[in-house]
């Protein structure tokens, strides 16, 4: 019955889960890919910002240099104004610490600060490149108190053209502070490099001191793509340190180099919305697969339950209860067979006790018949005798006969009720040790004295080395005489009779061999059941009776005959 | 430096000025003062386990101080553990000298062959011992037989870098645990830093703009006390300082026991100034302050490469400039500064940093005192009768009240007749590795701290020794 339900769980599972996990694959992918793009989005746009902001700073910082350029290219302003100028501009503007002015047109090298060697400058890139109408920048460099600072300068124009140079150092910090104020979440940190790799900036205080070191990070595989303009974001795992993605915009110095601002965040933060969404999804499909399975395993035992009683109801009555019933309510087809079967096995019921009722009868009626038939002869004999032995009371011999035929015919009467008696009822058994060989003589001995019975001939083989069998003694009794009687029967009065015994270790047979007519062999095949007889006489229960009464006793039975070659039976004990 | 935490001295001083017995278990003055009986702890052992005695002192003060010899007439080793003292004169600064570092004589008086190695390994009584020294490292394990009783930590190391940016990654790599105090820009960056605290003291060193008196243009006190309402020194403090530092009125640390709280510094207050000044002759021509058609400039010394004091003195200037005074700025190697500029008092102004000394005694009499002038620290000429007087009695004063009046009125002459002008005291920014507790950083020396020093087991770093 389990198949069944197996087949029904089979079922609803090839039908169910295709769709669920086609659906859930897809929705699984879809919103992994939207979670993702929308972190993604997401840093970079902070990325972008903080970029932008980074450029508005530094530009900011070189409109001021302009600024102070073009003051200071007033004509009317003398050496000492200048300086106060320049002094002024770094006491008030406090992210610019110091300020040199070099105007060849005067001759004049104004610096905010008291030292004098400016010669080392004047072969530097910070004069040279303005000189040329350019600006320049430097690059970040961390100063002794442990800012970033950088060189900007200016070119310094006088009707139009280029007289000088105006070189300021900056100090970024505020630059570090915007990159310090950016945080995504727990892990998501913003840091800065130049387009050497140089790293000038990082939000993490762990790394800080990279900065300070002045590492280089064009390693690293986010530095080349952001350099070439590609904005794709990149997941990798530096050693040591978790995977990160990262993702990065640029700044453009004013004289045109760039810088990446990036912003990296452990890849297990950023997608945790998406791990988890994909494991809900999944949880989501198993459970859907243990609902089907469990409602399939339900359904086929719905349907397997029912059939399993109808199964053994079928058994119950096949094996003889016909008073069982199956209760079926489940309202369907199932119920219907239910209910058919009941009524099925009440028919049953009905049809066998008819049948049984029926037998009884003809049981009962044969029986009757043949017990007048087979006591008439007896009651016949023994009237017959009377009348003789009343017409001559006095002839010793018709006095012997008398009593003879009273004896002979009362025995027969006796025993005839027994077996009659003892197919209804019969006796207790007590088995004890019988010496077979003994045993026969006896019985043989009186069918020997009656003299009707002079012209058979009696032949005794008995085996004297046999050994005892264990048997009830009247049981016995009656089993040899109900076959000796058929045998005499068979030879019709006249004829051999072999009686023979012997042993082979297991069993002991004794065997009762006539030379009658012997038995056709149709009627071989049922000598053993009820009502069939071969003799013109008798009901026919003899050999029934014989049988069972032998098997009783722990014996067997068994019949071998011929047609025209007489009948043998043969007893089977065990020794 | 790191003798601090080698040796001990007969007595300490604390951060207000306080004298402490350190090695001296207590001490005696006679009447006139000029006898002091100084009796020592007893069981105080050497790294090297010998006990300490009164010899030890003998040797450490009359052989290796040169200074006190012209103090000291006699001194008298009485027992195992008592020495005395009789003084020429000046018993409270001689008391404050009594903080040198005690020696132990047997091994240090005939170092011989051995002088290399007494070199590498010092021995004193302080609460940490050298497990070896080098160039770039020192390594110091504590003494567990330190009579106050051994210190928390089993172990301190020092090393010495050639950058400050080596000092700086290593520090915030944690790789060590304390540097140099923070100039206000670094104070900024690690305020954030969670793996570092920041203990703030105020350094006993002030700023200090000071004349040289011979020059004619500073010899009228009016003209000194007009340049202090001139400076706008709030703003140097909040500009330069970033606010971490405070104002500072004269010579006397303000948390010392002789600070004068009364007075009242001058405010920034440049039209008073003019005014002052106009009084004197001096007026506004086309934004020159001028007398007699001469300019009112100046020359200003300044230690060379000094980024803090290059800033103060741009403020300065602009300060001047707004009233018309000039300067020009020079820039000189630190070196040559004492020797070639203010020993042979060849500057009109400069711009110095001073140690006040915690205490007031000596410091300022070798400073201020005119009897210095000629051989002593006061380079700068400074005469004040009054100053000089409240000077020699405070040296002499014997009892704590007597000498708080001397100092008291110390400071208020020397702020009525200005040398120059008192800038400010900075506070310094020490940062130290959280896991360490029991901090007490004061202006007394740094290392003097390290004992009280400890870390809570589940924080401590370094459990095998030092690395």
């Amino acid at each position: 019955m389990k198949r069944l339900s197996y087949k029904f769980i089979r079922l609803l599972l090839a039908a169910a889960l295709i769709p669920i996990v086609i659906f859930g694959a897809i929705s699984i992918y879809s919103s992994r890919k939207v979670a993702y793009e929308t972190v993604v989005q997401g840093n970079q746009n902070v990325a972008r910002r903080a970029a932008g902001e980074i450029g508005i700073y530094l530009k900011n910082s070189v409109d001021t240099m302009k600024t102070l350029a073009d003051n200071l290219s007033n004509v009317n302003l003398n050496p000492a104004q200048k300086e106060r100028i320049i002094k002024n501009y770094v006491i008030d503007y406090g992210r610019l610490e110091e300020i040199l002015l070099v105007d060849q047109s005067t001759g004049e090298t104004i610096s905010s600060r008291p030292e004098n060697d400016f010669r080392e400058i004047l072969n530097s890139n910070e004069f040279k490149i303005p000189m040329g109408g350019k600006i320049y920048s430097s690059d970040v460099f961390i100063s002794s108190s442990l800012a970033p600072m950088m060189k900007i300068s200016v070119p310094v124009l006088h009707l139009n053209k280029v007289v000088g140079a105006l070189i300021g150092n900056f100090n970024l910090i505020d630059m570090w502070k915007l990159v310090d104020s950016i945080r995504i979440e727990d892990t998501g940190f913003a840091f800065v490099v130049t387009d050497s790799g140089r790293l000038i900036a990082h939000g993490n205080d762990n790394r800080k001191a990279d900065v300070i070191r002045g590492d280089n990070l064009s390693g690293l595989p986010l530095f080349k793509p952001v350099f070439s303009g590609d904005s794709r974001p990149v997941i990798y795992r530096e050693k040591g340190r978790a995977k990160v993605l990262s993702v990065a915009s640029e700044v453009v110095l004013p004289d045109g180099r760039k810088w990446a601002v990036a912003i990296e965040q452990s890849t297990a933060e950023a997608f945790r919305a998406v791990h988890i969404l994909t494991i809900e999804l999944v949880v989501l499909v198993l459970v859907f697969l243990v609902l089907m399975s469990l409602i399939g395993y339900l359904g086929g035992k719905s349907i397997s339950d029912p059939l399993k009683e109808l199964v053994s109801a079928t058994g119950k009555v096949a094996g003889g209860d016909l008073n069982t019933r199956v209760r079926i309510q489940s309202r369907d087809e199932l119920s219907d067979l239910g209910d058919s079967f009941n009524k099925m096995a009440g028919k049953l019921g009905e049809l066998t006790e008819e049948i049984r009722r029926k037998e009884r009868i003809a049981t009962f009626g044969r029986l009757a018949a043949g017990l007048v038939h087979d006591l008439r002869h007896p009651i016949q004999n023994i009237q017959n005798s009377s009348n003789l032995i009343v017409q001559k009371p006095d002839d010793p011999q018709i006095r012997k006969v008398f009593k003879n035929t009273l004896e002979r015919e009362f025995n027969n009467i006796n025993e005839f009720l027994d077996r009659l008696r003892n197919l209804t009822k019969p006796s207790p058994i007590q088995m004890i040790k019988i010496e077979v060989n003994g045993f026969i003589s006896e019985i043989l001995r009186i069918y020997r004295n009656d003299s009707s019975l002079d012209k058979i001939e009696w032949i005794e083989e008995l085996d004297p080395k046999i050994p005892g069998i264990m048997a009830d003694r009247f049981v016995l009794e009656r089993g040899c005489k109900n076959i000796l009687t058929n045998a005499i029967e068979a030879v019709n009065g006249q004829g051999k009779i072999k009686i023979t015994t012997r042993a082979d270790g297991h069993f002991v047979y004794l065997e009762i061999c006539d030379n009658g007519p012997g038995i056709p062999p149709e009627k071989l095949k049922n000598i053993f059941e009820d009502f069939t007889t071969t003799k013109r006489r008798g009901l026919g229960l003899g050999l029934a009776t014989t049988r069972k009464l032998v098997e009783e006793i722990g014996g067997q039975i068994e019949i071998d005959s011929q047609p025209g070659q007489g009948t043998k039976v043969m007893f089977v004990f065990p020794a | 430096m790191i003798s601090d935490i080698l040796f001990n001295g007969l007595l300490s001083i604390k951060g207000n000025g306080e004298i402490v017995p350190d090695l001296a278990k207590g001490w005696e003055r006679s009447k006139d003062g000029k006898r002091i009986t100084i009796h020592l702890k007893e069981g105080v052992k050497f790294h090297d386990g010998s006990l300490l005695d009164a010899n030890d002192v003998d040797f450490t003060l009359l052989k290796k101080s040169k200074d006190l010899l012209g103090i000291i007439e006699k001194m008298k080793v009485i027992e195992n553990l008592t020495i005395s003292f009789d003084l020429k004169e000046n018993p409270n600064y001689f008391i404050f000298n009594l903080g040198t570092s005690i020696l132990p004589r047997h091994v240090y008086e005939n170092p011989g062959k051995n002088r290399e190695e007494i070199f590498r390994h010092p021995v004193g009584t302080g609460p940490f011992k050298v497990k070896y020294l080098s160039e770039s490292e020192a390594v110091l394990e504590a003494n567990r037989e330190y009579f106050k009783g051994r210190p928390f930590l089993d172990g301190v190391v020092i090393k010495s870098y050639k950058s400050l940016d080596e000092v700086w990654s290593r520090l915030l790599l944690e790789e060590i645990d304390n540097c140099l105090p923070l100039s206000p820009g670094q104070v900024d960056f690690m305020k954030n830093n969670v793996n570092f605290k920041i203990y703030p003291y105020l350094s006993p060193y002030y700023f200090l703009l000071v004349y040289n008196q011979l020059n004619p243009l500073f010899k009228n006190k009016e003209i000194r006390i007009a340049l202090n309402y001139a400076l706008n020194r709030n703003l140097i403090i909040q500009k330069v300082l970033s606010n971490y530092g405070r104002l500072c009125s004269g010579p006397i640390y303000p948390e010392s026991w002789a600070y004068n709280s009364e007075i009242e510094p001058y405010p920034y207050d440049p039209g008073l100034a003019l005014k002052i000044l106009g009084k004197i002759g001096w007026g506004m021509e086309n934004g020159i302050l001028k007398k007699n058609g001469q300019p009112f400039r100046f020359s200003v010394l300044v230690p060379e490469g000094d980024n803090l004091i290059g800033n103060i003195m741009l403020m300065i200037e602009k300060n001047l400039s707004e009233i018309g005074i000039g300067i020009n700025i020079y820039p000189v190697p630190p070196m040559d500064l004492d020797e070639k500029y203010l020993f042979p008092k060849k500057f009109d102004a400069a711009l110095l940093n001073f140690d006040s000394g915690i205490n007031p005694g000596i410091l300022n009499y070798r400073i201020w005192h005119s009897s210095q002038i000629k051989t002593g620290l006061n380079v700068f000429s400074y005469k004040n009768q009054e100053v000089d007087k409240d000077l020699e009695l405070g040296l002499q004063a014997l009892d704590r009240k007597d000498e708080k009046k001397y100092y008291d009125k110390f400071q208020r002459e020397i702020f009525d007749d200005p040398p120059g002008v008192f800038l400010f005291w900075k506070e310094e920014m020490v940062p130290i590795h959280k896991r360490f507790r029991g901090i007490n950083i004061g202006p007394e020396k740094f290392f003097a701290s390290i004992p009280e020093w400890w870390v809570p087991k589940n924080e401590q770093k370094y459990k095998n020794g030092p690395q």
